[in-house]
């Protein structure tokens, strides 16, 4: 069966990203300055597997460095610091414009972790923990600030991530066309930002939370106060739009 | 096995990507897509914008924040 254009259309019509509602964004920051929140516990549906060995390691050693640090041990706020400040910068610099009001949201959310590290008593993970922190930091910063537009532009992988589409891609040689045979460009790349860029915050978060920082489902719903399933339709909603912006740029493979 | 069909396979393409699947319905999935282009091009557009978003949003701290921020923290933590 070939891929045609017209096929793909139709059932991005029916089902894909010309669905997707005009939404909401998040809602706002409680006017209270409460910083730290209490994560409600998530009725698992299922829990969610994805993450890779690298993030499983990553998270161990963040729950032992927050024992350590409610020990009292410098080295492992300093370890903490090192650990997540890429992760709070991205998800501060996603809801917040003005780089002064980031660099100062960033410090407030280390901050607040520090101080209210006895509160803390590892019912979520410590990153589940800190993400609700930055997003409330950075929505009661935000206020009238209007969200960024664009983030900068990064150089791109070729290829998805998933092994088993990059095996069978590898396996059937010229007969069918692997990631490199997409256009990764740069104008790939712009109008992947540029699509992202345009999702609604609501869609956007949960795609950042899943597939940039690797948290879980899970860790997203309760990250978010929402339920595994809204997560999951959510941020498979964000990747299909995402994907039929760049419709046009992905090369039509040749029937097999 | 059973066959799955393409409408099943539009359900789960998440989870294939993000390898959650079950190994037999892993390998359901496989076959399913070495027999329909259809979906395969879904498949592998659907985990190439996955990474695409990855990376377009993946970006570090700039090294002056981060400085800044491990010196102002060691000041109050000490």
């Amino acid at each position: 069966m070939k891929p045609t254009r017209s096929r793909w259309s139709r059932w991005l019509g029916r089902g894909g990203p010309t669905d997707l509602p005009l939404a909401t964004v998040l809602s706002p920051a409680p006017a209270a300055s409460v910083v730290v929140p209490t994560v409600p516990p998530v009725d698992s549906v299922s829990s969610d597997q994805g993450i890779s060995d690298a993030a499983a390691a990553a998270r161990a050693a963040e729950v032992e460095h927050f024992r350590r640090a409610q020990a009292g041990d410098f080295a492992a706020c300093e370890a903490i610091v090192q650990a997540r400040r890429d992760s709070m910068y991205r998800l501060v610099a996603g809801l917040l414009e003005n780089p002064a009001d980031i660099e100062e949201v960033v410090q407030e959310v280390f901050f607040s972790v520090f101080r209210n590290l006895q509160q803390f008593t590892f019912d979520s993970s410590p990153r589940t923990w800190m993400t609700r922190i930055a997003i409330n930091a950075a929505l009661m910063r935000r206020r009238s600030e209007r969200r960024r537009p664009l983030l900068a532009l990064a150089d791109f992988r070729s290829g998805g991530a998933n092994p088993d589409m990059q095996a069978m891609w590898q396996q059937e040689g010229s007969a069918r066309r692997g990631p490199e045979a997409l256009v990764l460009s740069r104008e790939l790349g712009q109008a992947s930002q540029g699509a992202m860029a345009k999702l609604p915050e609501k869609y956007r978060l949960v795609l950042q939370l899943r597939d940039v920082e690797e948290l879980t489902a899970e860790e997203v719903a309760q990250a978010l106060g929402l339920t595994i399933p809204t997560v999951k339709s959510r941020l498979h909603r964000a990747r299909l739009a995402v994907r039929h912006a760049l419709t046009g740029h992905f090369e039509q493979r040749p029937a097999p | 096995m059973p066959l799955l069909s393409c409408q099943k396979f539009r359900q789960i393409v998440a989870d294939f990507v993000e390898q959650a699947l079950s190994p037999s319905d892993r390998q359901a999935v496989i076959e399913h897509l070495h027999a329909c282009s259809l979906c395969a091009h879904l498949a592998h557009t659907y985990d190439t914008t996955r990474q695409l978003c990855r990376d377009a949003l993946r970006k570090a701290c700039p090294t002056e924040l981060a400085q800044r921020l491990s010196a102002a923290l060691r000041d109050a933590l000490k």
